[in-house]
């Protein structure tokens, strides 16, 4: 059974302005929302002191998934290798930054590390035994515009088969599946200038997977205006894939993020397909985590307030229908 | 508009720093300007102007919590940090402080992403009108 679980990158707003802290979010998703897991970037809400917590910081934690009835999920990890101004980390060195992230998921609790998709493979192959050691699996993110046949990807994957281990995954995030411009988004354009019947025209084009270049081609030659050529500039990274691609990977999964934008009342997704991508996940016997992970913040202007907490609501409500639980 | 450019600073925390009844700067409130917090030696640029008038790295001091460091000293510490949702205390040694009246303070901070391959820019102008100095 696939459970449900939220990324805090979600409620980056409301931790960052004050207005919530860690445990609030916990209590929130926990108690409100009724997820299962939990999912946190540990450099953006940090449990105690990123990344040596003290043991009473982790009991604390400890206790708080207790009380709020969440378990851990996955934890974001992040590989600065541009650590200093003047050299970039050698291979020893970024893998002894994942040998930290795995060392602080596992005195968390998580099952998981999110590996960020520019990380080198040789980075992620030299951690496996320390991965091991920990018992904490490390998942690369294929997120849009990646493909899981980038030859970045098919590298990956023949290092995993390589290796045998059971430590090494992927993370696939469900922004590969959109296939519009977000609802929010497209209103933002209609505001300033964009003229209904060229949206569609784009929304036309986008949702038949036309590749970034024939699509601003093609706006352009259609006498596409400056808030027009705007909104389809918002597809410049964004490279669809068919759900069915998750059954050829399905070995490999070890989280999902279910990347949003738009959650409207109905509690329906504005851009991203949600049906098709989690029926393959139930196919294939998936039965891990999909993170609701909300990303529309930056579609709010300057003086319009967004409700991170209520679009997480109607996400974790949508997956809950569609997952059957 | 992203979440940093929202809220990062508040204008009305630009303000003169008086030291023994002498204006002896001013300094800027700011949380990080991304979405996570980072090492002190990603704090890759600073900038900051009044009026026009542009101040350097060697014009300031940085204060995290009750520790004040240099631009040089923070860019050897790894290990410190700036964490998300924190403010770091800009202070900009300009004698007089910012005069009374209504000014503009340009801030600009880059930090280097090494996800991206890049320097993350952050440029956001204010005018302010602070008070005393």
């Amino acid at each position: 059974m696939i459970k449900r679980s939220v990324s805090f990158y979600s409620y980056q707003e409301s931790y960052y302005t004050g207005r919530k802290s860690l445990e609030e979010l916990m209590e929130y998703t926990g108690k409100t929302l009724g997820a299962d897991g939990i999912e946190i970037l540990a450099e953006q809400t940090p449990v105690g002191s990123f990344p040596n917590p003290s043991d009473a910081d982790v009991d604390m934690w400890k206790g708080w998934l207790d009380k709020y009835g969440v378990t851990p999920a996955c934890m974001d990890s992040f590989i600065d290798w541009m650590l200093y101004k003047n050299s970039i980390l050698t291979l020893k060195e970024q893998v002894m930054q994942m040998e930290r992230d795995l060392k602080l998921a596992s005195r968390l609790g998580f099952p998981v590390i999110r590996v960020l998709c520019p990380v080198r493979k040789e980075v992620m192959e030299a951690s496996i035994p320390i991965a091991e050691h920990y018992g904490v699996k490390m998942g690369i993110e294929v997120h849009s515009p990646m493909t899981f046949t980038a030859r970045w990807i098919t590298e990956y994957l023949e290092m995993m088969d390589r290796s045998g281990s059971k430590y090494v995954g992927i993370v696939p995030d469900f922004g590969i599946f959109q296939v519009r411009p977000a609802k929010k988004r497209i209103e933002n354009a209609l505001r300033s200038g964009a003229r209904q019947e060229m949206v569609d025209l784009l929304c036309e084009l986008t949702e038949a997977h036309t590749p970034f270049a024939e699509l601003t081609s093609r706006m352009t030659a259609a006498g596409a205006n400056a808030a027009e050529i705007g909104l389809a500039n918002s597809f410049a990274r964004t490279v669809y894939s068919e759900p069915k691609v998750l059954r050829d990977i399905a070995k490999y999964i070890v989280h999902c993020h279910g990347k949003f934008y738009d959650m409207d009342e109905n509690c329906c997704e504005s851009c991203i397909e949600y049906e098709e991508p989690l029926r393959v996940l139930h196919e294939i016997g998936y039965d891990g985590f999909i993170s609701s992970e909300y990303e529309g913040q930056s579609l709010f202007g300057v003086d319009e307030f967004c409700d991170e907490l209520e679009q997480v609501r109607r996400h974790q409500e949508m997956l809950k229908h569609l997952i059957g639980r | 508009m992203s979440t940093y450019l929202k809220y990062a600073i508040d204008p009305e925390e630009i303000q003169s720093v008086v030291k023994n009844g002498v204006a002896v700067g001013f300094e800027v409130k700011t949380k990080i300007p991304y979405y996570r917090g980072v090492s002190l030696s990603l704090i890759d640029t600073v900038r900051i102007s009044l009026d026009g008038q542009e101040y350097g790295p060697s014009d300031m001091t940085f204060t995290i919590g009750s520790e004040t460091y240099t631009f040089d000293e923070m860019s050897t510490m790894p290990d410190l940090r700036w964490e998300y949702g924190e403010k770091m205390t800009i202070f900009v040694r300009r004698n007089g402080g910012i005069h009374l009246g209504t000014h503009r303070v340009d801030v600009f901070i880059g930090i280097r992403v090494s996800y991206m391959g890049m320097v993350l820019p952050f440029s956001q102008s204010f005018t302010v009108c602070p008070m005393g100095g």
